[in-house]
């Protein structure tokens, strides 16, 4: 399954927006049992924070046990605070 | 570094006591002020041109993170004014941006002291806190923020980070000849802790 996370916002930075998106996905958008992997997809995101990010996919890897594949941009924000999360 | 705006920020940062500052228009009192506030930085750096789209978004989460910071680490016990300084000036005939983020917090060495009791000086800690995977928030997993930004600035001799805790500094990127933003003498005489950072960026 594919999220598209512009629909979180188009500039995500704090650490409690990255909880309330991944509160939201877990409510509205995840498989509650699937092995399917989840594709994150940030085309559209102009901003993205290390913090934001480590509350949304370190959950998203602790809650779930689905592969997660981020899929190619080219946004330097996105690229950088995913390198922070080992991605 | 002559602009109003950084001097109006490093007046309000070094109180000679605490409490007695106005509030300014620069402060943020909450985190949705200041998340309101980076949203028309990043904008106001691409419609004007100040910056690529790119390099406005790695200075718009470096800021984020920065300002972010003021906040998770001071609810529920600021010592004073509660919220971050958060102000831009252009630099370099509209080529770039100078920003301060600043907050009159417990600063990082009473942060981090919570899971490093052996740290003793707030030089110590700024050095920790931008090398380390350390974060004051225990028991959360947290602290690479911080690395983020030591990591961004260090990306590119056109960034350049210049940050205080208490009268302690540490400066990153293409910085020198800025060392001395703040005066020695009044640095010294600094009372209570907080944080300042100034971020220098500067168009390809």
């Amino acid at each position: 399954m594919r999220i598209t996370m512009k629909k979180f916002g188009a500039i995500l930075v704090s650490r409690p927006a990255g909880r309330e998106a991944f509160l939201a996905a877990q409510a509205y958008l995840l498989p509650p049992s699937s092995t399917e992997a989840i594709e994150l997809d940030f085309e559209g995101v102009k901003v993205l924070a290390p913090s934001w990010a480590d509350e949304f996919i370190t959950a998203l890897k602790k809650n779930y046990k689905n592969p997660i594949q981020i899929l190619p941009t080219k946004n330097s924000s996105v690229i950088e605070s995913l390198k922070m999360l080992e991605m | 570094m002559n602009s109003p705006n950084v001097e109006n920020a490093i007046i309000w940062y070094l109180p000679l006591h605490l409490g007695e500052a106005e509030v300014p228009p620069e402060l943020c009192p909450t985190r949705d002020v200041f998340q309101a506030r980076l949203d028309t930085l990043y904008q106001e750096a691409v419609n004007r041109k100040l910056l690529p789209e790119d390099e406005a978004a790695l200075l718009t989460a470096v800021v984020g993170e920065i300002g972010n910071n003021c906040f998770d680490h001071n609810l529920g016990r600021w010592p004073d004014l509660i919220g971050c300084w958060f102000s831009w000036t252009y630099i370099k005939e509209e080529k770039g941006l100078c920003v301060i983020v600043a907050d009159r917090g417990q600063g990082i060495l009473n942060s981090l002291m919570k899971v490093q009791p052996e740290l003793k000086r707030e030089d110590q800690a700024l050095h920790l806190a931008f090398e380390k995977r350390i974060s004051g928030r225990s028991p959360e997993q947290r602290g690479n923020g911080l690395k983020f930004v030591r990591s961004v600035i260090n990306g590119s001799a056109r960034r350049a980070l210049l940050f205080y805790s208490g009268s302690a500094s540490i400066g990153f990127g293409g910085c020198r000849g800025l060392e001395e933003l703040m005066d020695p003498a009044k640095i010294k005489e600094k009372q209570g802790t907080g944080t300042f950072a100034a971020i220098f960026w500067e168009n390809a």
